[in-house]
């Protein structure tokens, strides 16, 4: 136990993931030696207002205790924006939220900072460019070739050439041999995480 | 009182004095007794009329719904035939049962509208037939206590539920409509909303066989048919009364009914219809980064106001699971717990209408 013990940290240094080095502390590895400690560490005492009545010492009170756990908020409840005007609710919740916004409140960080290419910079000219070249070799101009060379994204690429006709069958059959070539090469164990993954987002979608 | 027709006069069932009354009898669709496969102790298709008074199960199942005393026990027994036991009109529940679906498609329709203002069409297709459709009131009928008989006939007792199972080798037609369906035309939402019935599915083709579950659909018009003797014999009211306890108190999980395609998109386009702030996702928390099971917790904003919120193991997973949540919760806005519905203008001295809210339509991206 003591060689594996030591070994794990140092194989974890090697595989480049340094959060790994925190199962150095003893809290996280957790055998038959450490069981006490561990158990005594996590012991907390309940919030007296918890303990039942039949305890020896119960807290007199007359109200209700509603202390529910963390969980995402219900979509049943509506947001204020989304109230409409006419809804009586309305008046009294600006009313409320007004009182306590006074004041100026520190948003949260948002995901993407900043887009990575920019917006709305291309002319009318610059797009017969990009149907131009595509009608010209569109094998050679993929979607990801001329976003790079125009600075856009490739979504944007792809809804400039919903009207070009360039024939992609053969390079879109390519592509799918490809991929299906690269998906036959997993192991049980990327399939299985990639299945999950899929699962998961489908679940996401249907907000489950 | 004598007819070339009157032989066979006495041999047929009637329901009322009146009916006895007609020289000649003219059947519709089948004429009873002619029908030659039938066990001479069964004479007639369905069980007779004064049969219902000697029923121990029928007055239990009046009893147990607690119909009004107004609703006889002859009606109760009609409700139990199904146009495939007995093809007669005037002895099967078809034309209850089509009276009772009109009534509890009304009023399913007025609750979820006046509920759910902001519904889509299709969820609102879906939770109509959750709370009345076949499948729906099947079980209702099943959590009645109702049984079915093995066969259909005179000698069986008025209530159970009597229809026919398909006969061996029945070939079922596709699943056809009253217009054509393969055309260049797509089969939208639109045209669900115009040609299809309540639920949003095709009308079958007159003479067509589609019906796979002659056990479900009789359970359903039974129960269609007796909102509808309930109607009939005891009014309006009365019939929305059972409506409301049988029907309408079931709990729909709706939330569980969505699936969004491009949240995140959606999201987006309702905020610049409606004229909020473009949506931002923002992090409210997160742990494990880099590991291998973290979890973000995203919210998304509009200007200060937090419209949803989502967790997932990755930041993209948790943005659309908040995204979600936004339009959810602008899906399923409702003006409060017990919204008024048109239908309690037609009570005595009831308060004067408020407009309930009208939304101007989902959200097309």
């Amino acid at each position: 136990m003591e060689a594996r013990l030591l070994r794990r940290p140092v194989a974890t240094l090697f595989s480049g993931h340094s959060q790994c080095l925190l199962a150095l502390n003893a809290a996280s590895s957790r055998h038959e030696s450490s069981y006490r400690r561990s158990r005594s560490r996590l012991n907390v005492k309940p919030e007296p207002s918890f303990l039942p009545s039949y305890s020896k010492a119960p807290v007199q009170q007359d109200h209700i205790i509603f202390n529910p756990p963390s969980s995402a908020p219900s979509v049943l409840h509506t947001p204020l924006s989304f109230l409409p005007k006419e809804d009586k609710r309305k008046q009294l919740l600006v009313a409320t939220a007004k009182k306590f916004s006074s004041t100026p409140m520190r948003l949260p960080p948002p995901i993407r900072t900043k887009p990575k290419v920019p917006h709305h910079h291309l002319s009318d000219a610059d797009i017969a460019e990009i149907l131009k070249l595509k009608h010209q070799d569109p094998d050679h101009w993929t979607n990801a070739k001329l976003a790079r060379k125009f600075n856009c994204s490739s979504l944007f690429i792809s809804i400039c050439l919903t009207q070009c006709t360039a024939d992609n069958t053969k390079r879109k059959l390519e592509l799918k041999q490809k991929k299906e070539a690269i998906e036959a090469r997993w192991g049980p164990r990327r399939r299985k995480a990639r299945e999950e993954q899929e699962r998961r987002f489908q679940l996401a979608y249907r907000g489950a | 009182m004598q007819s070339p027709a009157g032989n066979r006069t006495q041999q047929s069932r009637f329901q009322s004095s009146s009916a006895a009354m007609q020289e000649d009898l003219i059947f519709e669709d089948d004429d009873p007794s002619t029908s030659s496969s039938r066990h001479p102790t069964s004479p007639y298709a369905s069980p007779l009329p004064e049969a219902a008074l000697n029923s121990a199960k029928l007055a239990a199942l009046h009893a147990r719904l607690a119909l009004p005393k107004k609703l006889p026990l002859q009606t109760m027994a009609r409700t139990l035939v199904d146009s495939t036991a007995d093809p007669n009109l005037r002895f099967n529940n078809a034309s209850l049962a089509q009276l009772g679906g009109s009534i509890i498609s009304f009023h399913v329709a007025e609750f979820l509208l006046c509920t759910y203002p902001r519904l889509p069409m299709a969820i609102l297709f879906a939770a109509a037939a959750a709370y009345g459709g076949p499948r729906t009131l099947a079980i209702i009928a099943q959590e009645w206590g109702v049984e079915t008989a093995a066969y259909p006939g005179s000698e069986v007792d008025p209530g159970l539920l009597q229809f026919s199972k398909l006969k061996p080798g029945t070939k079922l037609g596709e699943l056809g409509s009253v217009r054509f369906d393969t055309g260049p035309w797509r089969r939208g939402m639109s045209s669900r909303v115009v040609l299809d019935d309540e639920f949003g599915d095709t009308i079958p083709k007159p003479g067509v066989e589609v019906d796979s579950k002659p056990t479900e659909s009789a359970y359903s018009n039974f129960v269609k048919a007796v909102v509808g003797g309930i109607y009939a014999h005891a009014g309006r009211e009365a019939a929305k009364k059972f409506v409301r306890e049988h029907i309408l108190s079931r709990h729909l999980e709706i939330t569980q009914l969505f699936e969004f395609k491009d949240p995140v998109r959606e999201l987006a386009v309702l905020c610049k219809r409606e004229e909020f702030e473009y949506p931002v996702a923002r992090i409210l928390s997160e742990t494990g980064r880099m590991s291998r099971s973290p979890v973000f917790v995203v919210g998304i904003y509009s200007g200060h106001e937090k419209l949803g919120e989502g967790a997932g193991a990755s930041l993209a997973e948790a943005r659309i699971r908040a995204s979600v949540a936004a339009l959810k919760a602008w899906y399923l806005y409702s003006p409060g717990n017990n919204v008024r519905v048109p239908s309690d203008m037609e009570s005595a001295n009831a308060k004067p209408w408020e407009p309930v809210h009208i939304d101007i339509g989902e959200i097309i991206h």
